[in-house]
């Protein structure tokens, strides 16, 4: 049996390639993680609305969750209701996205907990840090 | 006579499916490096660089006095209430370089004749014309009319006709209609660098430069993310108590 030279393994060829995969690698969590560090701040700086040194964490039921820009807007109510009594923003669209969101990761009726930035001066805001959804998957906002 | 008059008519329609075709772009020739693909300019990336302190800026009189009186909606001083930001209070476009300034990537095309920069927040782009002069009296628009070269590895751009009511970037900084930028765009490792002159004799007392890096992002379908002023308004009804003049809508 006659093997040809391009059947031959070129050693030099493969650290070639496996170098060039890691390189595009590399980029790619490059970018992922530039994607993922995106702000959900580039519409408004925080400190002016919400008090950023502060974490609450709650239980509360999904009243409406709204996916529009600026922001992704979830709402929640804290006694089980479903008016909404607490208002909350999410990162943009496309960033939370990145992140693992949808527009149907929540619906209105599902459980869930908060953890956010409440907001300053008593307002019934706030700018979540990450919610565990009724299935028990934790997201990043 | 009926078969020849069909197959008249079949070739006619062929034939203009055949010009109606839309020409191929040309590829960029190997000569100049390729700048194609998508770049990203973090937040929270020490090494990205960015605009010059504001102290280190040459502001005129009306430029200081004008940039006192604004109130930015991130930053220091920030005041997102009554913010002054046209980008934010009007929905403006950004213009440009602000736009870069925007966390989102943005995408470079590149042909022989153009250089396409698309970005992805609110689908804005601009086109560089490569190879032709500059024109003395162009439009004024949002994000300027600009000419390029190859200088060697670099990428030469020369805009001007830049719609005043802009901020070049999120802090208020003000400029003119005689705004003149010129940029060096070049690789620099794996990622793309933009040396950005800032010329406005009303604006500015002497040129200065700033330095933008970019680094390379997943070069995949770009997303959706068109921001408007009932997105605006909206939000400000809904977690600013703000009375707005029109009805809100989702």
């Amino acid at each position: 049996m006659t093997v040809s030279k391009s059947q031959i393994p070129n050693p030099k060829a493969q650290i070639k390639r496996s170098r060039c995969w890691d390189l595009r690698f590399g980029i790619w969590v490059l970018g992922f993680i530039a994607l993922l560090s995106s702000s959900a701040f580039a519409h408004h700086g925080a400190a002016s609305i919400y008090d950023m040194g502060k974490e609450t964490t709650i239980k509360a039921t999904v009243t409406e969750f709204v996916w529009t820009n600026p922001h992704v807007e979830l709402g929640v109510s804290t006694s089980g209701g479903t008016k909404t009594d607490l208002l909350l923003e999410l990162g943009s669209p496309p960033n939370i996205r990145n992140r693992g969101w949808s527009s149907r990761t929540v619906k209105a009726g599902d459980v869930i907990t908060v953890t956010f930035h409440p907001g300053l001066r008593g307002a019934k805001i706030g700018v979540v840090m990450k919610v565990i959804t009724a299935d028990g998957k934790e997201l990043q906002a | 006579m009926i078969r020849h008059f069909l197959m008249f008519w079949i070739a006619v329609v062929f034939a203009a499916a055949a010009c109606s075709k839309p020409a191929e772009a040309p590829a960029p020739t190997a000569a100049h490096p390729n700048l194609s693909g998508s770049w990203v300019r973090p937040l929270r990336d020490p090494g990205v660089g960015g605009l010059p302190a504001l102290n280190e800026i040459p502001l005129t009189p009306w430029a200081a006095a004008k940039l006192k009186a604004e109130r930015p909606a991130a930053g220091e001083d920030q005041d997102f209430a009554n913010t002054t930001d046209p980008s934010l209070r009007y929905a403006d476009p950004n213009g440009y370089p602000r736009i870069s300034l925007h966390p989102m990537r943005f995408k470079i095309i590149q042909t022989n004749d153009y250089v396409y920069q698309l970005w992805e927040y609110n689908q804005n782009w601009r086109q560089i014309a490569l190879n032709v002069p500059q024109d003395p009296d162009p439009a004024i628009t949002w994000y300027g009319n600009a000419v390029g070269k190859w200088e060697g590895d670099t990428l030469v751009v020369d805009s001007i006709g830049y719609k005043d009511s802009t901020w070049l970037d999120a802090r208020g900084l003000p400029h003119t209609q005689d705004l003149h930028l010129t940029e060096r765009i070049h690789r620099m490792g794996d990622n793309l660098a933009f040396d950005i002159t800032f010329e406005d004799p009303g604006a500015f007392t002497k040129p200065w430069t700033a330095h933008l890096i970019f680094r390379p992002s997943p070069d995949g379908t770009m997303s959706e993310n068109i921001y408007t002023i009932s997105d605006e308004l909206r939000f400000r009804e809904r977690f600013l108590n703000q009375k707005v003049n029109i009805p809100i809508r989702r």
